[in-house]
């Protein structure tokens, strides 16, 4: 027989049978009881809280969990813990809290209820609230033509409460309302190197600034998203509108309305091996008669989301629009790439919203996988003004849709 | 007796049939009249086994960026070890032979392993257990006879892609013959299950609550629902005595509770087979944790069989989705990473472009792009990659049992709704299974099914009969062969054409063996079968495969494949008498005699080198109270060994290299008091069983004492690397290499702190550490300038010498300085040739006892040319002293250059290789027939040779020769 194993010295076999039943006996004599290391019930306890769903779904694993990423752009890297429970009250409500922070003094707290109980196969209702202090973020002045070296810094301190309720009126396409309270503080800028935003600028030239106010928002949606995966689409598309209104409360200064338009595609190819990317964004802001915008909410481009070639937060205005194609490909299992191009522009009025005078950007990316969640990304991204390197914990269409 | 393995030219088979010299002078025949086995014989009772998890992350990490399991040491290779002697996997806890040898009905492949018990249907199941995410979610139903089911679902969206895939695969796997659970499809609507007032719902921290209605309503949510037949789960019926689930079996080593499990998993054949199948069924999900152990009763005996389960993510189901294209194609952790990254996506493997049906409970399922040997499974699994050709070759021929009607029957049992759909599985499992065929027969030579009909051997040629090759002539060299020793006499004048039996075996006596190697025009693939005359006939006993390069090694966990063995006399005395405590409880475990020499020696040599390394230090290590009073030495807490472990392929590192010992009633309360062992971090993670650790002062190396709870045992074992943070994040602490005296610079460590350690272990030219604070009895030489002793004159070819010390001389000068091999041969006995070339065994070995000569002079002019030019001995060797007082040296003029010592009879005969050549008459305590030399050439690192003379026929010769031991 070709076993691998020397008989025993001390046996003789006469048969097979005989000789196996000396390497058994040989091996009775040595045996020990099968251990398990305390790891293993560990690691399995977080398989089963949901390690897998929660990247998938973003939200992490149920109980305790590290959180990395997730606060705004430019405030350094960002980590801190979280606890969620999708089964609260026997499944009817989910839970999740975070508090994170930056090494810079960014701070965020945020907590998310997900009333199951009130959801059909068709509705949903969540609630979500969210602290934020911000110390280092960027501001250039207003328009297209802002120049790179009136870069300034404020801090940016707001909270909110929102609730989200909506409807699938048919497969994949749902409407809904939001409704809630957002609250600002905008103050001194702590980015060392880069004056304070009040040294350059005024609130007449900068509508808010130093304007501390509450908002009444709320506002109505309409969405059709057949994505294959929410954190990680490789095929399928995402078409969304929102209209929300925004009341001053307190100063009555700063009404207006908003309107946000997105599109994403994702076009396939060779077994979601390769995968172009597309999408279009454009975000409109209009005052209420003899009131302004608010810089601070007003849309943005520049940083690890958009116009990735140019620093965050670089262009500030009431209307933004905005396009970004990528060429992904597989890597392994583990890893995409891609190359992109970004390209877009503010502009003052809704009548400038067009395809001329765009900036644009372009480069090439790491998007690093877990399943089939995107867990996180390296871009390097070059433009006429920069070359940047973008790393961050989140895809760049990110996965509710809405966060510009 | 074994020699040196100095290159690769010093094949290790000789090692293998060298050290086979135990095996042979135990068991000294190929074949025994009960082979071939079919059956594995019945199992000894499992008295003490207990369930054991194993953990999917962990998992995954140890088999993507370490290696674990035992590989095969290139170029050579260990063969399966669970087949009988035909190569075949007997029947047993593992594996039964099914459609392959016995041609099931349809009938039978559909019912698989058992169909007559489907969950009832007349009554709602009571739901015991729901789980929503994590490890195997699912539902746990009892039906109204208290079966017990576990229900897994479709994904939405995909209806019948994972339990199809499931049921299908577990059919196919049922077939093959691998031990798989009932499952059945069932359809039920949401009113057939009922929450059981006991039940539990997993929670999503892991913890179980009482189960409400909603619960399963929640679950359900998720699972695909078919308007017209409502759920469709997978019910997999969970044996009686479903507490006796032992947990996963891991795919390499053994189980260490199961006396029947003594083939490592990395080295079955129906493991390393199962690469071929899971290839064909497109189940890359293979790995421990698709496995269970379960103790089974039969005949009122406990015993452990093995289980494959989990088939959801074989075809095309990805489980929770179709499958992605790379699984299968590539493993979790990529293949070709920096060409994909460089090629910007211009670059493409086939399976990217792969076409698949819009078929959705297919899934991603093809066979265009399929290729045997590139396919993958997500995570490197040992056997898969120690697969031969023999273990290919023998899973394919049972995968090509299976016709085209087989596939659709076992397909059927998917219950597709889409005819299209089990079309397609089935036309594609038809092709996988051709080109499994195709290449595989193409790695050796594909005969099969031999028997003897009317005095002519017959078999047939499985290539051929599939269309994969054409007709083709074979050759036959016909053999009588010696059971006994191993040997052929070939037949005939050449190979012949002719498959009729020659009349020389025609004639022979019933009892007696023959040989016909046959090959189809390639010498090289070739098979030899083995014929036993029979009273009534032949029967074919045995099957070997050749194939181009097959060097076949023994499996380096058990053997000391070719290393120098430590003798168990060598030990002090300490030492033996710690040992035969040991040796004492293990004879009467295992129900045999043995001295301690013959149970030491057996042991592998990691457990010698352990137990060696361990005691070494303990004996070195004293023990003093506060006041500096004596406490003994460390050895002295010891009461007895329990247990050596010595390496343990993929075992976790605090589970190898270590003595579990029983201790003395106050050794915890002397490692308290004692100043040379301090209370360490308790042992939280590793050492388990074991809290309590007690470390020896000092850098590493040291020992550490983990104790365990009641102090009555211990956990003792030499760490040669920090264990602080975070150095031991890096420096392999935490690896297994942490208490292998014999990795890295260990030894030398070891050296360091405890002396008087000689790495015994090593080959003659591999670098040994630098013995330092060695007592002067035990000194190796150094490398000082001395003056040349004078050489011996060049005496010519023939002559004989009378003088031991001017023939050692002679012998040495005529090979390192002279280099005249032909008159350093005059000096080698035959007797060191025999015992170098153990036998002519085709088996075992590709040396022959003249291909043995000409390999020994190879390795004489390799350490000639290691050497380098030398103009006298002086230059090339120095004498080395033994640490033993009582060997008794010869004086000599060359005492600088070599030491000479008069052996016992005794003495001599361990070292002899054959000690059948011994002569019994000579009074053990006499003296004067043999010598020992021994001398260490003078090279950075090497280490001692002994050579063993006596004389043959009036000329002093060599007769034996190792690594010396001191």
């Amino acid at each position: 027989m070709a076993l691998p194993l020397e008989t025993p010295v001390w046996g003789q076999a006469e048969t097979r049978a005989e000789e196996i039943g000396f390497l058994r006996r040989d091996k009775t004599a040595q045996l020990w009881p099968e251990t398990q290391s305390p790891l293993v019930d560990k690691l399995n306890k977080l398989v089963d809280r949901g390690l897998y769903e929660g990247f998938e779904n973003t939200k992490g694993t149920n109980g305790w969990q590290i959180v990395l990423g997730g606060m705004r752009s430019g405030q350094g890297t960002t980590a801190g813990i979280g606890y969620r429970r999708s089964d609260l009250w026997h499944d009817r409500l989910g839970f999740r809290s975070t508090v994170r922070g930056t090494i810079w003094g960014a701070v965020m707290l945020d907590m998310g209820l997900d009333f199951q109980s009130l959801r059909t196969e068709r509705s949903f209702i969540q609630l979500y609230a969210k602290y934020e202090n911000s110390p280092r973020m960027d501001y250039y002045g207003q328009g297209q033509d802002s120049e790179e070296d009136d870069r300034t810094s404020f801090r940016l301190e707001d909270y909110g409460v929102d609730m989200d309720a909506g409807y699938e009126l048919f497969k994949r396409f749902k409407i809904g309302g939001t409704l809630g309270y957002y609250h600002v503080h905008t103050g001194h800028g702590h980015r060392g190197g880069v004056p304070s935003i009040e040294e350059i600028f005024t609130s007449e030239d900068t509508p808010g600034l130093r304007q501390d106010t509450g908002f009444f928002r709320y506002g109505l949606f309409a969405q059709y998203d057949y994505r294959d995966s929410i954190a990680g689409p490789r095929s399928g598309g995402f078409y969304a509108v929102r209209h929300r209104r925004y009341e001053d409360l307190d100063l009555d200064q700063f009404g207006f309305h908003q309107l946000e338009i997105q599109a994403q595609q994702y076009l396939p190819y060779w077994n979601k091996t390769r995968v172009i990317a597309l999408r279009f964004a454009t975000i409109m802001s209009f005052p209420e008669d003899g009131q302004a915008i608010p810089f601070y909410l007003q849309p943005t481009l520049g940083g690890n989301d958009s116009l990735r070639g140019f620093e965050r937060y670089r262009y500030y205005d009431d209307h933004a629009v905005m396009f970004t194609a990528e060429h992904r490909w597989y890597v392994f299992s583990g890893l995409d790439m891609a190359v992109f191009a970004d390209a877009g522009k503010v502009v003052p009025r809704k009548g400038h919203i067009n395809f001329g005078h765009l900036s644009v950007s372009g480069g090439v990316g790491f998007r690093f996988r877990i399943q089939n969640a995107v867990v996180m990304r390296v871009d390097f991204a070059f433009s006429e003004e920069s070359a940047r390197v973008c790393w961050t914990f989140s895809d760049i269409f990110k996965a509710e849709g809405w966060k510009w | 007796m074994v020699g040196p393995r100095k290159t690769n030219r010093w094949p290790v088979v000789l090692w293998a049939a060298a050290l086979c010299l135990l095996a042979v002078s135990a068991s000294a025949q190929k074949f025994y009249p009960d082979d071939p086995l079919v059956k594995e014989p019945p199992p000894l009772p499992v008295q003490h086994a207990n369930f054991r998890a194993l953990s999917e992350l962990m998992e995954f990490a140890a088999n993507s960026f370490s290696k674990p399991g035992e590989r095969h040491p290139l170029p050579h290779v260990i063969p399966a070890g669970d087949v009988n002697t035909l190569g075949e996997v007997m029947d047993g806890a593992w594996y039964v032979n099914r459609h392959a040898r016995l041609r099931l009905t349809p009938e039978e492949l559909r019912r698989g392993p058992g169909d007559s018990q489907p969950p009832a249907m007349d009554v709602p199941w009571m739901v015991l257990v729901v789980k929503k995410e994590g490890l195997r979610p699912g539902i746990l139903i009892a039906d109204k006879n208290q079966n017990l089911y576990l229900l897994r679902f479709d994904p939405p969206g995909a209806v019948e892609l994972a339990t199809g895939a499931d049921m299908v695969t577990s059919r196919f796997f049922h077939a093959l013959g691998y031990h798989v659970p009932e499952d059945y499809i069932v359809y039920f609507e949401r009113s057939q299950l009922v929450a059981a007032d006991s039940g539990e719902q997993i929670t999503s921290l892991g913890k179980s609550r009482d189960l409400q209605e909603e619960d399963i309503n929640n679950f359900l949510l998720k699972a695909a629902w078919d308007p017209q037949r409502g759920y469709r789960a997978v019910a997999s019926r969970l044996p009686r005595g479903w507490e006796k689930l032992l947990g996963p079996f891991q795919v390499f080593g053994e189980r260490s509770d199961d006396p029947n499990d003594i083939v490592p998993h990395e080295h079955r054949r129906d493991l390393r087979g199962l690469a071929v199948f899971c290839a064909w069924l497109n189940h890359n999900n293979m790995r421990a944790m698709n496995t269970l152990d379960v103790l089974i009763e039969e005949e009122n005996v406990e015993s452990i069989r093995h289980f494959l389960i989990d088939f959801a993510g074989s075809l095309g189901s990805g489980i929770r989705e179709p499958k992605p294209a790379w699984q299968g194609n590539e493993p979790i952790t990529g293949e070709k990473i920096f060409r994909n990254i460089g090629g910007f996506g211009l670059i493409t493997d086939p399976w990217m472009r792969a076409k698949y049906p819009k078929i959705a409970a297919v899934g991603r399922f093809e066979a265009e792009t399929f290729d045997p040997e590139e396919w993958t499974t997500n995570h490197p699994l040992a056997p898969f990659l120690n697969r031969l050709p023999d273990d290919t070759f023998w899973a394919a021929a049972k995968v090509m049992a299976f016709t085209d009607d087989d596939i659709r029957t076992l397909v059927g049992t998917g219950q597709y709704s889409d005819p299209a759909a089990a079309d397609w599985i089935a036309r594609c499992l038809m092709e996988r299974r051709d080109r499994i065929g195709r290449i595989y027969f193409d790695r050796v030579l594909p005969l099969d099914g031999f028997r003897v009909e009317a005095n002519e051997l017959k078999f047939d040629d499985l290539a051929v009969q599939h269309g994969f090759a054409a007709a083709r002539m074979y050759r036959i060299q016909w053999s009588q062969f010696d059971n006994r020793k191993g040997t052929h006499q070939p037949i005939g004048a050449g190979p012949t054409e002719s498959l009729a039996l020659p009349e020389a075996l025609r004639q022979s006596p019933a009892g007696s063996y023959s040989c016909a190697r046959i090959d189809g025009g390639n010498p090289a693939l070739a098979v030899l079968a083995y014929l036993r005359r029979e009273a009534d006939g032949w029967s074919v006993v045995g099957i070997e495969r050749e194939w181009p390069g097959k060097s076949l090694a023994t499996s380096q966990i058990q053997t000391t494949a070719g290393k120098a063995q430590k003798r168990y006399a060598d030990l002090t005395d300490r030492q033996r008498a710690l040992f035969s405590g040991y040796a004492a409880a293990h004879s009467e475990r295992s129900g045999t005699t043995h001295t301690p020499e013959d149970f030491f020696n057996s042991l592998p040599i990691s457990e010698q080198t352990t137990f060696d390394a361990v005691t070494h230090a303990l004996i070195h290590s004293p023990l003093t109270d506060a006041g500096g009073q004596s406490l003994g030495v460390a050895i002295d807490l010891v009461q007895g060994i329990e247990r050596i472990a010595g390496q343990y392929y993929g075992r976790s590192g605090d589970q190898q290299f270590r003595l579990y010992c029983f201790m003395k009633p106050a050794a915890q309360e002397t490692l308290v008091k004692c100043r040379e062992f301090s209370r360490d971090e308790e042992n939280t993670i590793y050492h388990t069983g074991y809290p309590h650790s007690y470390r020896q002062a000092g850098k590493p190396p040291s020992i550490q004492i983990s104790m365990s709870a009641d102090g009555a045992k211990a956990d003792i074992d030499v760490d040669y690397r920090s264990s602080k943070l975070p150095s031991a994040l890096f420096n392999g602490h935490l690896t297994s290499a942490n208490s292998d005296v014999r990795a890295g610079d260990n030894f030398k460590a070891h050296s360091g702190r405890w002396a008087g350690f000689v790495a015994w272990w090593q080959e003659v030219f591999r670098k040994m550490g630098k013995v330092e604070g060695e007592s002067e009895a035990a000194t190796l030489p150094k490398f000082l300038p001395e003056a040349p002793t004078p050489m011996s004159p060049d005496r010519p070819a023939g002559a004989v010498i009378d003088d031991l010390p001017e023939a050692v001389a002679e012998f040495l000068a005529d090979w390192l300085v002279r280099r005249q091999y032909g008159e350093v041969r005059e000096f080698l006995s035959p007797r060191l040739l025999a015992c170098v070339n153990i036998d002519d065994d085709v088996q075992n070995e590709t040396i022959r006892a003249d291909e043995a000569k000409a390999k020994l002079r190879e390795v004489m002019i390799a350490a000639v040319e290691r050497l380098g030019r030398r103009d006298n001995l002086t230059e090339a060797v120095d004498a080395v002293m033994p640490t033993n007082p009582d060997r008794k040296v010869v004086e000599q003029p060359y005492d600088g250059d070599f030491t000479v010592i008069e052996l016992t009879n005794a003495e001599a005969r361990q070292y002899l290789c054959d000690p059948g050549e011994y002569d019994a008459s000579l009074p053990p305590d006499g003296r004067g027939v043999y010598y020992g030399v021994i001398f260490k050439f003078k090279l950075e690192g090497s280490g001692v040779l002994g050579l063993l003379w006596t004389r043959v026929d009036g000329r002093w010769q060599i007769v034996a020769y190792r690594v010396f031991a001191q």
